[in-house]
């Protein structure tokens, strides 16, 4: 039998800390006390939308799913054997109470004020209590139906997955989240239980508990609630190894909207396996994506003057453990003009690399975000799941900031930007002609 | 926290909440203006043409650098809506000192970099905003308004409120038409210009770690001179919708169907009867625990959104949700139904104890956050409303079932807008269109 065993982590220089206990139960619990009203926790586990083949090691075959199970599974899992409903519960308690799905995880949450152990029992029992039939399935097909729906009609939906599907040949990212409403059709209550067993294993699990709270009170209710459970090793099959390039050079497409939207992709291949490393160019990758596309740069003060940009576009680095990319989105009247001087900025910005001023400029503005998000329990936790399931030291962020080098950004920004890595997504209006 | 509130120099109104809760600081300067579509548009011009750069910064380019310079500290637009009346200015955000390495004051450099922007704008040889700046503003807000045309969520709301508030401001488009905003020129918006300047007193809300002295002092020293000295007040008009119920139906080329019921009361921000007017809004759809949700997502499965929402300074209440076109009579008569169900007094005691509980727990998590402190305090103040939040649940809690019952019987149906969607799978062309040039 294992025992709960204890660590604090903290930042002396942020004045932050919370503590990591791992759990006889098997699972992580990371309790992060701050002195206000609210009380967030998330119940999350290390499974989303590109999971969909997979065994346990000692089985010989993979399961493989429809799209869209982990999202399904999520929405049915606040139905309980008594027929009851969380989320009843929740409000009855006064907490207020949500669950969102990814690519890479599945988060359960509430905030609240007061009830705080009533709630906390709540969470970690209906996400451990599976209850599915035939009927709750095909219901439950009627209403997520309606949510694919919504996003289908939404032109920046359609433009972001376009730019998923111009960048990656294989790989399970560039399926909608939700699955399609054929392919939920398929969802079975057999297969929500498999995955649940598989993945709902508190060794792939995390609790973060953030807000008006001890640990000792979280540990009380989890020795109640939990059951300790053997740690599985799940098995993931990955999807065909990517080839550098990105798969299409254009996604074009039309909808009902006003003026077109666009979303430039840009493949990066060079992920590192340790999450070290990882968390590293993660934080260089994005300090580049700033570079390049903000408010305060070249690229953009060209683009608005020039009038080919809206006022407000965005541009964000994503990595996970087998797939990166760099996004510049926003509107235009002309996407493939913004493109071709994009690719021709980069290029040239290749040459020239980045100055002292520019790069020292951006550190500030890391860092401030990051402290700012350290005002909210809600940012906290979510980062913190997030920096968890990535293998990443959430404390750490504001100490690489300040030892990463303008020389290490340049060369990283001379290397990872590759012509045949880019894509553009763009959604033009219905009566618009393609250009 | 409790507020602090005084009159500054000149005749502004400072309202400070000191707390050491957050790492940052944040600052509202707002003049209440009476909200009308060219006061929208013009301050949004203005506001947007101030940002492209002023004479210290000459460029939008060196403007948001130096902001970038002070840690990311933010300077955003604000014109927002309180009833009939609006608050026109700007906030300002950056981190407390205490988290700046070297120690920084970056709120003071933040109002600097803002009187910079306010008091000494690029203006041509003519003394007016440059046409360049003006025109490309002026586009800019054409694309929003032609964007939010095209999108049938806000189109089904804006359908809605055009015939549930004919004749009044608060229904209107906020800016105006595409021909409105082109109509403006450099002259009419330098003019405005000088007149905002001077047009109202000032508010100022401060939310962070300083003590009232303190802010009172630097609210003077960078805004002593903003501002008239007397307030702009608005008659908010504050009435039952009249029965029937008028639909309006439109369509547009998308997949989901989306739609707004419209509910106006005679409840003002003063009756007696605006507490329970809250709950009624939860009980009715305001959580996963009211009776839409339960009802015509949970049980019908008709939908994934069906929830309504309050503006309690204008008694207005609209129902949204996005539904196929085949459910649309079924999703409208099911939220008829349960609107009459609770005026006729069906509120099971977890309806009414999960609302209030909601509630409750809404208002003291709004004491968690400086924005929606913000808000709350700016929004109290423009309507002269001296409730704190603290006041505000308090009152909340002694609201009976039955003070909820004769609240709902206050509010009539007065418009239902649907937007039908004309695509289905089959016809939807947008998948089409991935081609190699």
């Amino acid at each position: 039998m294992n025992n709960t065993t204890r660590e604090i982590v903290e930042s002396s220089a942020l004045v932050e800390k919370y503590e990591l206990i791992h759990h006889k139960s098997g699972l992580d619990i990371y309790v992060y006390p701050k002195k206000i009203a609210t009380t967030y926790a998330l119940f999350a586990t290390h499974y989303g939308s590109i999971d969909n083949k997979f065994m346990i090691e000692g089985e010989n075959e993979h399961t493989e799913v429809p799209l869209g199970i982990a999202h399904f599974l999520e929405h049915k899992m606040f139905t309980k054997e008594d027929g009851s409903d969380s989320f009843e519960r929740f409000s009855e308690l006064g907490a207020d109470a949500n669950a969102y799905t990814s690519y890479d995880k599945t988060v359960y949450l509430f905030s609240c004020t007061s009830n705080f152990s009533e709630c906390l029992s709540e969470l970690i029992d209906f996400v451990t209590h599976p209850f599915f039939t035939k009927e709750s399935v095909e219901k439950e097909q009627g209403i997520i139906g309606e949510e694919i729906g919504m996003y289908d009609d939404s032109p920046n939906n359609r433009s972001y997955y376009g730019m998923l599907e111009g960048l990656y040949h294989y790989h399970d990212i560039k399926n909608n989240v939700c699955g399609t409403v054929e392919s939920i059709a398929k969802i079975t209550p057999e297969l929500l239980y498999r995955c649940h067993e598989v993945f709902y294993n508190l060794s792939n699990m995390a609790l973060v508990v953030c807000g008006n709270v001890e640990a000792e009170e979280v540990i009380e209710i989890a020795d109640k609630c939990l059951k300790e459970q053997k740690s599985v090793n799940i098995i993931r099959q990955k999807s065909k190894n990517e080839p550098p390039h990105a798969a299409k050079e254009k996604v074009i497409s039309r909808m009902l909207l006003a003026k077109p939207i666009f979303d430039i992709g840009i493949k990066d291949i060079d992920v590192p396996k340790a999450p070290q490393e990882r968390e590293r160019r993660d934080i260089v990758m994005s300090i580049i994506a700033d570079l390049l596309f903000s408010s305060t740069g070249a690229l953009y003060s060209r683009l608005y003057e020039e009038r080919l940009i809206s006022p407000n576009p965005s541009s964000s680095y994503t990595i996970s453990e087998d797939f990166a990319y760099t996004s510049f989105s926003g509107e235009s009247d002309d996407p493939e003009k913004v493109y071709n001087i994009v690719k021709e900025y980069i290029s040239k910005k290749q040459e020239e690399g980045f100055c002292e001023t520019e790069f020292i400029r951006c550190r500030k503005v890391f860092y401030s975000s990051f402290v700012r998000g350290l005002d909210s329990a809600d940012d906290i936790a979510n980062e913190l799941v997030a920096y968890i399931f990535d293998g990443y030291d959430f404390f750490d962020y504001a100490d690489i900031i300040s030892k990463i080098t303008l020389e290490e950004v340049n060369d990283i920004f001379r290397s990872a930007f590759k012509p045949e890595s880019f894509t553009l997504s763009a959604v033009y209006p219905l009566d618009e002609k393609s250009k | 926290m409790k507020p602090v509130k005084l009159t500054l120099r000149g005749g502004g109104t400072l309202l400070t909440l000191t707390t050491d809760k957050f790492k940052t600081e944040l600052m509202t300067i707002t003049l209440p203006l009476l909200h009308s579509q060219r006061t929208a548009r013009l301050c949004r011009i203005l506001f947007d043409t101030i940002k492209r750069g002023c004479r210290a910064y000459p460029d939008i380019m060196s403007l948001n650098a130096h902001l970038d310079d002070l840690y990311d500290a933010n300077i955003a637009n604000m014109y927002s809506t309180t009833g009939e009346m609006a608050s026109a200015g700007f906030v300002c955000e950056c981190l407390d000192k205490s988290y700046v390495p070297g120690g920084e004051d970056l709120l003071c450099g933040t109002l600097e970099t803002l009187k910079e922007m306010i008091y000494s704008p690029l203006l041509d040889e003519n003394g007016l905003f440059p046409e360049k700046t003006v025109e490309l503003e002026k586009r800019n807000l054409c694309d929003n308004i032609l964007a939010s045309d095209n999108d049938p969520r806000i189109h089904s709301y804006q359908l809605c409120r055009d015939l549930l508030f004919e004749g009044e401001a608060y229904g209107q488009r906020l800016v105006g038409t595409v021909d409105d905003v082109m109509a403006l020129d450099c002259r009419e918006l330098t003019d405005f210009y000088h007149e905002f300047l001077v047009t109202s007193a000032p508010s100022f809300i401060y939310i962070g770690s300083r003590d009232v002295k303190e802010v009172k002092e630097i609210a003077e020293k960078y805004f002593g001179d903003l501002g008239g000295g007397h307030s702009q007040k608005g008659n908010t008009i504050i009435k039952k919708a009249t029965p029937p119920m008028r639909m309006v139906e439109e369509e547009m080329a998308v997949l989901q169907g989306k739609l707004t019921i419209g509910f106006r009361s005679d409840i003002s921000p003063e009756d007696k009867d605006l507490y329970a007017s809250i709950i009624f809004n939860d009980i009715f759809g305001g959580s996963p625990a009211s009776k839409l949700f339960r009802n015509v997502r949970e049980k019908q499965s008709l939908c994934y959104y069906c929830s309504s929402s309050l503006d309690f300074f204008k008694g207005a209440l609209f129902v949204r949700s996005g539904i196929s076109n085949a459910n649309k009579d079924k999703v409208i008569n099911e939220v008829l139904a349960q609107f009459e169900d609770i005026r006729k007094g069906n509120i099971s005691d977890y309806e009414f104890e999960c609302a209030k509980k909601s509630l409750d727990n809404y208002y003291r998590q709004a004491s968690d956050s400086a924005y929606a402190l913000e808000n709350y305090y700016r929004t109290r103040l423009i309507s002269e409303m001296n409730t704190t939040i603290e006041e505000a649940a308090e009152k909340l809690r002694s609201v009976t079932k039955e003070d909820v019952i004769r609240a709902a019987r206050r509010y009539e149906a007065g418009v239902c807008a649907f937007v039908r969607g004309t695509l289905s799978d089959a016809d939807d062309n947008g998948e089409e269109g991935e081609y190699d040039e």
